[in-house]
């Protein structure tokens, strides 16, 4: 609120939004967290929507809020935890567990890092 | 002659900024009674009001101490301790940044109010953050130099801690607050009595009570609760033997928990400490709720009376 009400157009926040809390599914946990861009338009925000993992629409996203004068822009970017790992991807558990290292090294073979 | 501490805070704030372009003073919508409105407006430019959003205030005011400038943001005792410690401690205390958190309205003297607004544990919450130092000046007078104090020289984190009521004026002209300093009011050999903030005048007035009945206390303000004046408080308890502390605190975590960390671990003597004893209080005028609460200078006498029948 400070920033739409001082219109601070150099400000950028981005949302990673995978839609996982630590104690599940936000869903399940707080659903009425939805819709979270009306709710940044409510408090005076540009807001733009992007695939987190879809660089060239980040580039575009960052270029539209530099681009809007007069109000901060909030980027959604919608993500899935833990992308490019099978056997994380989306997984709540992974927000604060550590992969072993037999995991790790899966890990990073499927991202495709050599040892 | 009584006066507000919170409006000389203003008053100086307001001075000090015409000398001082470094100085930006935040408010969370409580600009009037704080006092800082004054400073917003002498210096609308640097003068930021933050809402009702004291959390966004804090962080504010540590990215412009990031930036260089000189923050100084208040609101009531109750706000800044309580809805904001996270704020407090990991934005500002955490990289040890100079934001100078004045609050007002602090203790049971705000009055009619009532307990929502009444902290009675920010002493507490604040002394336990690391880098955090904590000070309670009595007067305006003290409160002056106080603030000219934190605008010249010192750079880091601190919580000031005002009341909202009229108070007495204690002390003379040309006093100056000293960081990690006590006062001795009055020389004594046969008991010390310790106060923080306002609550000296009933320290000062239960010293002459005791002089009447043949007692000589000796009486010392603490306005700098953190860092604490030990050298000054283990001498006197050394000469006295015995020591009985008020504040206008919870008696958990404040002045009289702070003094007994400090005597325990280097001169143990006898104590008692004068304080909310663990309870809220009411709505009432702030005499009303001395009274009832054992914080007056009768209360103080009869405490010290009693340390010294029952050695």
């Amino acid at each position: 609120m400070t920033s739409s009400h001082r219109k601070l157009d150099n400000v950028c926040a981005i949302v990673d939004n995978n839609g996982l809390q630590i104690d599940g599914p936000i869903s399940e946990i707080k659903s009425s967290l939805e819709p979270i861009a009306a709710k940044w338009k409510a408090f005076g925000w540009n807001v733009i929507e992007a695939d987190g993992h879809n660089q060239e629409q980040l580039l575009q996203a960052f270029e539209e809020a530099k681009n809007k004068k007069g109000m901060p822009t909030v980027i959604l970017a919608r993500t899935i935890k833990g992308k490019g790992v099978s056997f994380m991807e989306g997984k709540v558990e992974y927000h604060g567990v550590a992969p072993t290292e037999d995991e790790k090294a899966r890990a990073l073979k499927e991202l495709g890092c050599g040892e | 002659m009584k006066t507000a501490m919170r409006n000389t805070y203003g008053e100086t704030l307001a001075r000090l900024g015409a000398v001082n372009k470094n100085i930006v003073v935040l408010d969370a919508d409580l600009a009037k009674s704080t006092q800082t409105a004054k400073f917003g407006k002498a210096f609308p430019d640097r003068f930021f009001d933050m809402g009702i959003a004291e959390a966004d205030m804090i962080c504010t005011a540590a990215g412009l101490a990031a930036s260089g400038m000189n923050p100084f943001a208040s609101t009531f005792a109750m706000f800044a301790s309580g809805r904001a410690w996270e704020q407090v401690r990991n934005s500002v205390a955490y990289p040890n940044l100079p934001v100078k958190i004045v609050v007002t309205h602090a203790g049971i003297s705000v009055g009619e109010d009532g307990p929502t607004h009444q902290a009675c544990e920010d002493i507490a919450i604040m002394r336990a953050i690391p880098n955090m130092r904590v000070v309670a000046p009595a007067d305006s007078i003290e409160t002056e130099s106080l603030i000219t104090y934190l605008t010249d020289e010192y750079a880091g984190p601190i919580y000031v801690r005002l009341s909202r009521m009229n108070t007495e004026v204690m002390f003379k002209p040309g006093h100056k607050f000293e960081i990690g300093k006590g006062v001795i009011m009055k020389e004594g050999t046969d008991v010390t009595i310790i106060s923080t903030g306002i609550i000296l005048r009933q320290a000062v007035g239960a010293g002459e009570l005791l002089k009447k009945a043949g007692i000589s206390a000796e009486v010392i303000h603490m306005p700098s609760i953190k860092p604490i004046d030990g050298d000054m408080i283990i001498k006197s308890a050394q000469k006295t033997k015995k020591v009985v502390t008020i504040e206008e605190h919870n008696i958990i975590g404040g002045l009289g928990s702070a003094v007994a960390e400090l005597l325990c671990e280097n001169f143990p003597v006898k104590m008692k400490r004068l304080g909310m004893m663990d309870t809220f209080a009411e709505s009432g005028t702030p005499d009303t709720l001395f009274e009832k609460y054992n914080l007056t200078d009768r209360a103080l006498a009869k405490a010290a009376e009693e340390i010294l029948k029952n050695r």
